[in-house]
């Protein structure tokens, strides 16, 4: 005999209780959580180097790539604990593994961990890692009309990382246009204009971080 | 600082540098898949294991899932994803429907409504900000049709 049961549940109820789990243990250890995401060479990595390096803040990073451990070198270059899943083929990561790499770091001695996604507008937006807030990175090579083409990104995004700036006398970026695209999408993220390479923007980023930082710890 | 462990499993973790650690993720089977829709059907086949043991069905025929435009599924590639995983498991033969949902929003100073052509959180018709999403975001298993053990 057959009958139809109402269900109604997540598709991803499994990692989304692993994601949480994640979120838990931050909040317990107050520890500020972020998800960078963005296109494979839109700068990510070149940002991280950027924040961690000359800052009191304690960082430790989880690089996600689909092969080599060339991100989480460079990382570890700075001193900064790093754990580097590699996907052989999974273009995002999840939750299910980055709590594998939460094994690997300190948590009792760390202000702010970074998981430094994939490199993909897609599907890294599409899993809860367990963060508090997605970063957006997209440079200015990459074109203005990525906001609309990659609307849930955008619109989920804590921050919008536009890096590369230096480049827009060389690039036809409708800086404008990106602008309203992300307004309409997200109407009150910040938006950091960035130069990772000279340290263009660090500042007002580190500033961001340490406010929802500080918000975090007063709950 | 220097980390040490070599953890087997799902995917090794090794020693790398002195100050980082390194999860290699070979078998694909686990987690490593080439498109996101192949992970959500691993999720589906996951949850419905689940539920027919615990509720001792003897067989899910149909598969309903609600998936919001926003969500990035292309509903072909998860047809695709999902037939292909199915094969040979108590799950062979059974159906998947996809209910594609529209993106819709609301403006809750004005009251008005629009869809997609207008994808905006800034209202089109009074520019508050006070909007949110009322269709669009799902992703989640709706019904299944199931044979009970008689």
């Amino acid at each position: 005999m057959t009958k139809v049961v109402e269900i109604r549940e997540s598709v991803m109820a499994a990692d989304e209780a692993i994601a949480s789990r994640i979120r838990a243990i931050c909040s317990e250890k107050g520890i500020l959580m972020i998800n960078l995401i963005g296109s494979p060479g839109s700068g990510k990595t070149t940002v991280l180097e950027a924040t961690v390096r000359n800052t009191d803040l304690r960082y430790a990073v989880i690089e996600g790539d689909v092969a080599t451990t060339r991100d989480a070198d460079r990382i570890a270059a700075l001193n900064i604990p790093v754990v580097q899943i590699n996907t052989h083929g999974g273009c995002h990561l999840e939750a299910n593994l980055v709590a594998r790499a939460f094994e690997e770091i300190p948590l009792d001695e760390l202000d702010i961990i970074v998981v430094e996604n994939v490199g993909n507008l897609v599907c890294p937006v599409e899993f809860d890692l367990g963060e508090d807030r997605k970063i957006a990175v997209n440079s200015v090579p990459e074109g203005s009309d990525k906001p609309l083409k990659y609307p849930h990104l955008f619109h989920k995004a804590g921050a919008v990382l536009l890096t590369k700036t230096d480049l827009l006398p060389y690039i036809a970026f409708d800086l404008e246009l990106f602008e309203k695209d992300v307004k309409n999408l997200n109407p009150h993220v910040p938006l950091v204009k960035m130069v990772a390479t000279e340290g263009k923007g660090i500042e007002e980023w580190e500033g961001i971080l340490r406010s929802w930082l500080e918000e975090k710890r007063k709950k | 600082m220097i980390l040490s462990g070599l953890v087997e499993g799902r995917g090794k973790l090794r020693l790398y540098l002195y100050s980082c650690a390194w999860i290699d993720q070979k078998d694909p089977a686990v987690g490593g898949t080439l498109m996101h829709e192949m992970s959500l059907v691993e999720a589906i086949l996951e949850s419905l294991e689940e539920m027919q043991k615990k509720n001792n069905w003897k067989r899910i025929t149909r598969v309903t899932l609600n998936i919001g435009k926003m969500r990035q599924v292309i509903p072909e590639v998860m047809e695709f994803a999902y037939k292909t995983a199915i094969s040979g498991t108590t799950l062979d033969g059974s159906e998947l429907e996809i209910r594609s949902l529209d993106m819709r929003f609301v403006c809750s100073s004005c009251s008005m409504e629009w869809g997609e052509d207008e994808m905006s959180f800034v209202c089109p018709f009074c520019s508050s900000t006070e909007v949110s999403m009322i269709q669009g975001m799902e992703l989640e298993i709706n019904t299944l049709e199931v044979e009970e053990n008689d």
